[in-house]
């Protein structure tokens, strides 16, 4: 194996404060920013045609109530989840891949959940009423169902939301206060100031701030795996054979940590030549992102070949359904999504593709695409298509939907681009912790 | 460097965000406590009436009862208005020729009904029967107040689905749950202990009730 | 017959979304658009719902507002008579404040059950295109001139006075006509109907095998309702023994043969000469037909003529007519082709057509005569050795005339002649005695089968449609959203041929194709039907038309190939062209993960099956279930939309229907049963289980669905948020959406909605209910029990029992206790409320 190539002592920290502090950045940016913009124009669109016209403008119908809807909630809170737990765990292991990637994994996993968090709402028939989810004291004297997986989804989302943006900004507080004290242009340090909280890095505030973030990054990990699993009973609680699985958390969780995994990688690559971080998001770095994402795509292949096996010895109605989900109308998403997802990931195995940034990242797109069929794949290709005699398809997404889908993507992008536009994208204590650590040491 | 913030910016910011979580706070307890409040459920609130009746003088000074006028309140779903005619029974003769009075007259030459005006209604997703009620012991005055005290009509309880509930479920409470016979009065013993008054003291004759011991909690009770 | 026979309910693939496979944005962004452009020019209804938590104010009783739940007076239930193609069928019509809200069966004539197209018929009532003046050259003009018409022509003597009117039994009318003919003896009166209604089933006393040639007694036609009840006592109750069989030769599958014990396919020229053999002949023996005690003769196979349009037509091309009179009926349309009748209408001087909505025939008169609607006109109608009597339900402001008073015009006298009985009440007299009086019902002696000579090659077989009839209900959105019993096909028709067929010509479902016929020539989609006779092409009568409200332009017109020689039969050539139209069915929707949903049991099984079932303790007296005999079933489908028009169940149109978006909460599942090529049919109605331990309800996030007291399972509207959830755990599929605002969109006037249901707002979840609100009227004294559903009211048969189950000595709880008695889905163990009786099956046969 070829030495290590980070010199952490070496690494300074301009190039990561340099693009907050830049007055203007480049045409690259301006140009996705404004496709973002669009985005985000089409996330409106695509949240007020049904609140508009009505639920029916979606393609859904019996039996295929969910559809994008449910299906792309699932993938965002998936990435959101994978993208959080991965860089919890790494605060809490005091890991040294998390100076590289922590502050930007947890950006991903905001936007993603800020992505997913309106899905809920705007699928419902009757969308302003969505607050009796929430146990307040009503004259009518009626409460939530606290039976349903959905108010356990309702709880586990609003959590999610919570949780994720304070750990991302407990994180984020020292080193906006470096901001705070390097920029230039005034009101935009007073608007540092002000989110600093009145940082002065005295040794009292780092001891908080130390088990502050140590103890969010706590929170985040029983709420992630909560999260996934109120996702997956959704499905699973249901009498619908192919989704009526006690495997439903596990996969679910699974692949959500895959997709996150696979945000984290690409933003990395991306993030690496677009600011120039070579130094802060080393070559170690990227081979180990890439080893992890690996080693997941190993474990989706074992849950895979597990979930058909037991599939198949399971009672003859399970069997039909995973049969219906392998063979039938929609079973082209099944098995595309499970190549882009345990096939796809396998050359990251090579080193030569784990330092290769285009191909990292193709792998990375295509892992994403993979989950996301996948989740398209047990929204729909998991409700009964017709038992005997041929089988039909009857859910096709509308114009309506891919609006929603591609405007989702633009609020991500949007908001991506405004962190690596306004915030250090690089955990910059950490990586100074880290290299007086070394010299120390 | 000049300094960003004043001196006193920190206690400003601290104090800010107080005052927004004491906003906040107020608003839902504003809230909570408005939508439980008489004025939002109009109560005591009179409405201007085509013509200005007077509960008090009918009902004590001239001892009618709620039946007379409000017929179908015995043993229909609505209790009813009286009609223009029903009126005139009297008032052809009695205070004649007062314009307070003409829209009697219109109503009953043209056959066009009057347009009383409301004080306490049901919503269109919750339906309401006056005669079952009634068979099941429960007085008008347990909903409408003392009526024959008002000079001016106007809502005298909260309507919130919760006042019914309440009653719903303490009725049941009292039979238990297969309830009582086709005859007996499941609420009321209840009603008797909150002081309210029966039916019958009002002048009603309450009908058979054919609840049969189903629980007064379902939701197609009201709902359907 | 081999139980275990695999049941499927399709041959087709996704073919009703082929275009949408090609095409999807674009067919969804159409779609999109459409429905965007509506709600941009209406109000929005999201809007609305928000607005709701601010209380508005109610004012109290105006009587004009109809149907808020306290204000109305109680439903008043009038006895009348609907006549449907010249058959008086006796009813009951609620109303509330004097409008007319549900139509049923009078149990004083039978089951008290009715027909699909019976329980539609409220909705022509309040048919927004109704005719309310009189329109001379296409102008309104005011009701004395019609009167003044109609005088001028009295004193004519009649000379080239032509007048037209389809059969009725309606006595007024039948004397009235005669009293024209006597004051008018120049003028010539015709009758002329497209299809003549197939006669009762009526079995000989004693009969225990009846053979039916084509004989559709129990398919679509004013006398299904009676055949159905007439059908089902003959053939025994839940616990008769009785030995019946039932052979049935036809060549398209109808219902009839559904419930053959026997069915034979056979082609038209064979059927034929069945007929001609009496059902004993070589042929029969050949077929291994036995000797039955009763043949019944379809009237397809019948001599019946074109009835006396020949001879008008004749005059009218000889330029003999002066005035043409109409009175009722849609000549133009449905006349035979060869005769055009459309274009020998224009050769009569002036044209009077009697109409209640604009029509094809309407479109060419000179003077236009709104018609009476049926339930608002006194009337006397015979029915065999009975009179049936009408009366009003509503009055009316609209001066609208009935056909009996137009023939009293004619005849001159000034007062419409009172009918008997009213005479009868003012004189307080009644002369007894029959009077001489048109032709009895005709008797299957002495019937004449056609002699058509059928070439060999593919034969073009025309039927009445199950919806529309003749295509006098196109304009019925109830009926035009109801599925065909058989094919399923819903808003339109299609030709429908059988597997080999379609092999032979290279056809699948939705290939275009090009009919010809005697020199005509249609294009219309193509449907395969497993059970038709190959050789075969089946083409539904009532569709195409021109001027029919809403029912204009769909589906194709099979008239234009029928011709006055060839009414039932006709030989024609196929050709396919290149285009598509895939024909919207329901066949494929709501599928159930059951291999034998529908259930069929012998007699020798009967008797060793164990019945048990579980019932969970609810606190309420009653514990309400239904039973649904599939013996009984005849999927005829007035239970659908009986059910329709108790709820008020929106329609929702082609489009919402072909995304599997219909609204009906209670369907009828059609599996086919064996052979792909000749399977047997089961018809399933599905309503809500009402399980006891509903997968529905713990799942749903606000508690919208609970379970009451007495065991039903309870969709609260004004609670549901729409998350669906509920309609995925729900194994049966029996929950409806409202996708979007269907009540807004396609609105039904207020007055004939049923007040004593909610009518449901956009993105909240409904489904049957069991009719809670007769439960509920019943709890409050405002009904008399027993409770009875819609469904149950008006199934012929009575196959559909409802009832409290805690009560031994109920029907439903004596079916229930049936070894026939058994659960949908019964493996997932939810205790549905909701059981079904197998269907009998005699040992050995097929």
């Amino acid at each position: 194996m070829a030495e290590p190539l980070r010199h952490p002592e070496e690494a300074p920290i301009g190039p990561v404060l340099r693009p907050p502090l830049a007055r203007r950045f480049g045409p690259w940016w301006r140009f996705w920013f404004g496709l973002s913009l669009c985005g985000l124009l089409l996330f409106v669109v695509g949240l007020l045609i049904p609140l508009w016209a009505g639920i029916g403008s979606w393609g859904v119908g019996i039996p295929h109530v969910w559809g994008f809807g449910i299906a792309n909630y699932a993938w965002w809170i998936g990435i959101a989840n994978g993208a959080s737990l991965f860089a919890a765990i790494l605060v809490l292991r005091q890991h040294n891949l998390r100076t590289a990637i922590n502050r930007f994994a947890e950006a991903i996993a905001v936007a993603a959940v800020f992505a997913a968090a309106l899905y809920p709402v705007v699928h419902l028939g009757r969308p302003f009423s969505s607050y009796w989810m929430f146990p307040y004291p009503a004259t009518t004297g009626l409460w939530p169902q606290f039976l349903s997986p959905l108010t356990w989804d309702f709880w586990a989302i609003l959590s999610h939301l919570l949780v994720t943006t304070t750990f991302w900004y407990v994180g984020l507080v020292p080193d906006l206060a470096t901001l705070r004290d390097k920029a230039k242009n005034r009101p935009l340090k007073r608007f540092y100031c002000l989110l600093a909280l009145g940082w002065r890095g005295s040794i009292r505030q780092w001891a908080f701030h130390q088990r502050a973030h140590r103890l969010t990054a706590l929170t985040v990990i029983p709420m992630l795996f909560v999260m996934q699993s109120a996702v997956a009973f959704m499905f699973a609680s249901t009498l619908v054979p192919d989704w009526h699985s006690t495997r439903q958390a596990l996969t679910l969780t699974v692949s959500a940590f895959e997709s996150g995994l696979a945000a984290i990688l690409v933003m990395a690559h991306l993030l690496r030549r677009g600011l120039s971080l070579q130094g802060h998001i080393d070559d170690l770095d990227i081979d180990l992102l890439g080893r992890l994402l690996a080693a997941n795509a190993l474990v989706a292949m074992y849950l895979f070949a597990g979930g058909i096996f037991l599939g198949l010895l399971d009672d003859p109605v399970a069997q039909a359904a995973l049969l219906d989900r392998l063979t039938g109308p929609y079973s082209s998403l099944f098995w595309i999504a499970s190549l882009l997802t345990i096939v796809a990931p396998l050359p990251l195995l090579w080193r030569k593709v784990r330092h290769e940034p285009w191909l990292a990242v193709a792998v990375g797109i295509a892992v994403l695409a993979g989950t996301w069929l996948e989740r398209v794949s047990l929204v729909v290709g998991g409700l009964p298509a017709e038992r005997i005699g041929l089988l039909r398809a009857n859910y096709s997404p509308t114009a309506a939907e891919w609006i929603l889908l591609l405007g989702s993507a633009g609020l991500v992008l949007f908001f991506m681009l405004g962190f690596a536009r306004l915030l250090p994208t690089i955990s910059l204590y950490e990586t100074r912790h880290d290299q007086h650590a070394g010299r120390a040491a | 460097m000049t300094q960003l913030f004043g001196r006193n910016a920190d206690r400003k910011l601290r104090r800010g965000a107080a005052l927004v979580v004491v906003l906040a706070v107020s608003v839902l307890l504003f809230g909570y406590f408005r939508v439980r409040s008489d004025s939002y459920w109009h109560v005591g609130i009179a409405r201007e009436q085509p013509v200005p009746f007077n509960h008090k003088l009918h009902v004590q000074g001239l001892k009618m009862e709620c039946g007379y006028c409000h017929t179908g309140a015995t043993s229909m779903a609505g209790a009813g208005m009286p009609s223009a005619q029903n009126c005139l029974t009297c008032h052809s003769e009695i205070w004649r020729g007062v314009p307070a009075l003409e829209p009697l007259h219109t109503s009953a030459e043209l056959g066009t009904p009057i347009p009383w005006n409301s004080v306490i209604w049901f919503p269109d997703h919750a339906r309401f029967h006056h005669g079952s009620h009634i068979a099941a012991g429960v007085a008008c005055s347990t909903c409408h107040g003392d009526v024959g005290a008002m000079t001016e009509t106007s809502a005298a309880v909260r309507l919130t689905m919760d006042f019914c509930v309440d009653c719903h479920e303490d009725a049941m409470a009292e039979t238990g749950a297969r309830g009582s016979a086709v005859t007996a009065l499941p609420a009321a013993a209840f009603l008797q202990r909150k002081g309210s008054a029966s039916p019958a003291a009002e002048g009603m004759d309450p009908p058979a009730s054919h609840q049969d011991g189903r629980s007064l909690t379902d939701c197609s009770v009201c709902h359907y | 017959m081999d139980r275990t026979d695999r049941l499927w309910r399709g041959l087709s693939e996704s073919e009703e979304l082929a275009v949408q496979r090609e095409f999807p944005m674009l067919a969804e962004a159409a779609r999109l658009d459409r429905r965007l452009a509506m709600k941009l020019l209406g109000a929005s209804a999201a809007l609305a719902a928000a607005a709701a938590c601010e209380r508005k104010p109610g004012s109290k009783p105006s009587a004009a507002r109809g149907t808020h739940f306290g204000d109305y007076a109680r439903p008043v239930t009038y006895a009348t008579t609907l006549e449907q193609s010249g058959v008086p069928i006796p009813v009951l019509v609620e109303t509330v404040n004097g409008w007319p809200i549900k139509i049923d069966g009078n149990p004083a004539w039978g089951t008290g059950g009715s027909s699909a197209i019976t329980q539609a018929q409220l909705l022509d009532f309040y048919n927004p295109l109704r005719l309310t003046r009189p329109l001379l050259r296409g102008k309104p003009a005011r009701p004395a001139a019609v009167e003044e018409a109609l005088s001028r022509l009295a004193r004519g003597g009649g000379r080239g006075v032509h007048i037209l009117r389809p059969p009725t039994s309606n006595i007024a009318v039948l004397r009235a006509a005669e009293r024209a003919a006597a004051a008018l003896p120049d003028a010539q009166i015709h009758e002329w109907a497209p299809i003549l209604p197939e006669a009762p089933f009526d079995p000989a006393p004693g009969s225990r095998s009846i053979l039916c040639i084509g004989a559709d007694f129990l398919g679509p036609g004013p006398h299904q309702a009676e055949s159905a009840a007439a059908w089902a006592a003959w053939r025994g109750g839940s616990d008769d023994r009785r030995h019946r069989q039932l052979f049935v030769a036809e060549c398209v599958p109808t219902l009839t043969g559904a419930r053959a014990d026997r069915r034979l396919r056979l082609a038209p020229r064979d059927l034929l000469q069945l007929a001609h053999e009496g059902g004993r002949g070589a042929l029969a023996r050949r077929l291994g037909l036995p000797d039955v005690d009763q043949v019944l003769i379809g009237r397809e196979l019948q001599d019946d003529g074109a009835g006396d349009l020949l001879p008008l037509v004749a005059a009218l091309r000889r330029g003999e007519v002066e005035t043409l009179i109409v009175l009722g009926g849609n000549p133009a349309y449905d006349a035979p082709a060869d005769l055009d009748f459309a274009a020998a209408m224009k050769h009569a001087g002036s044209v009077i057509v009697l109409a209640d909505t604009l029509n094809e025939t309407a479109g060419g008169a000179g003077m236009l005569i709104p018609e009476a609607s049926q339930l608002e006109r006194w009337g006397e109608y015979r029915r065999g050795g009975n009179r049936l009597l009408s009366q009003p339900l509503a009055g009316t402001k609209v001066r609208r005339w009935s056909a009996e008073e137009i023939l009293d015009r004619l005849a001159g006298t000034a007062e419409t002649a009172q009918p008997a009985w009213m005479k009868a009440v003012h004189e307080q007299a009644f002369a007894a005695g029959g009077e001489s009086g048109a032709a009895a019902d005709a008797t299957e002696t002495g019937v004449s089968v056609r002699s058509d000579d059928l070439p060999d090659g593919l034969i073009l077989v025309f039927r009445p449609d199950a919806s529309v009839w003749d295509g006098a209900h196109a304009d019925n959105p109830w009926l035009q959203e109801l599925p065909d019993p058989i094919s399923k096909l819903v808003w339109g028709n299609a030709a429908t041929v059988a597997s080999s067929t379609a092999g032979t010509l290279g056809l699948e479902n939705g290939d275009i194709v090009a009919i010809e016929s005697a020199g005509r020539r249609i294009e219309a989609p193509i449907w395969v039907l497993p059970g038709q006779a190959g050789g075969t092409v089946a083409l539904p009568l009532g569709y195409g038309r021109a001027v029919a409200g809403l029912g204009s332009d769909i589906g194709i017109n099979a008239y234009r190939l029928r011709t006055a020689r060839h009414p039932w039969y006709a030989p024609c050539t196929v050709a396919k062209t290149e285009g598509r139209a895939v024909p919207i069915s329901t066949e494929l929707h709501h599928p159930l993960a059951e291999d034998v949903p529908a259930r069929r049991m012998s007699r020798r099984d009967e008797a060793e099956q164990p019945a048990f079932y579980r019932q969970q303790s609810e606190s309420g007296q009653h514990q309400w279930g239904m039973v649904i005999d599939l013996d009984a079933c005849i999927g005829c489908s007035a239970c659908t939309v009986a059910c329709q028009a108790e709820n008020n169940i929106p329609v929702v149109g082609p489009e919402e229907v072909a995304r599997g978006r219909e609204m009906h909460w209670l369907r009828i599942d059609r599996y086919w049963r064996g052979d792909t090529d000749d399977p047997g049919i089961d018809f399933m109605p599905v309503p809500c289980m009402h399980c006891e331990t509903a997968p529905c309800e713990p799942v749903c996030p606000v508690g919208a669905t609970v379970h009451s007291s007495e065991g039903l399972n309870q969709m609260v509207y004004p609670r549901c948020i729409g998350t669906r959830t509920c309609a995925n755990n729900c194994p049966y599929k029996v929950r409806r959406f409202n996708w979007f605002d269907y009540q807004e969109e396609a609105p039904r006037s207020e007055q004939s909605l049923n007040p004593r249901v909610s009518v449901r707002e956009r993105g909240v979840m409904e489904k049957c209910t069991y009719c809670v609100q007769r439960i509920e009227a019943v709890h409050a004294g405002d009904k008399e029990g027993p409770v009875r559903t819609a469904c149950q009211q008006a199934c012929p048969t009575e196959a559909i029992t409802f009832g409290d189950l805690a009560d031994p000595d109920s029907d439903v709880a004596r079916k229930r206790a049936s070894p026939r008695n058994y659960a949908l889905l019964g493996g997932l163990n939810l205790a549905p409320r909701t059981t079904y009786l197998a269907r009998r099956e005699e040992d050995g046969d097929g």
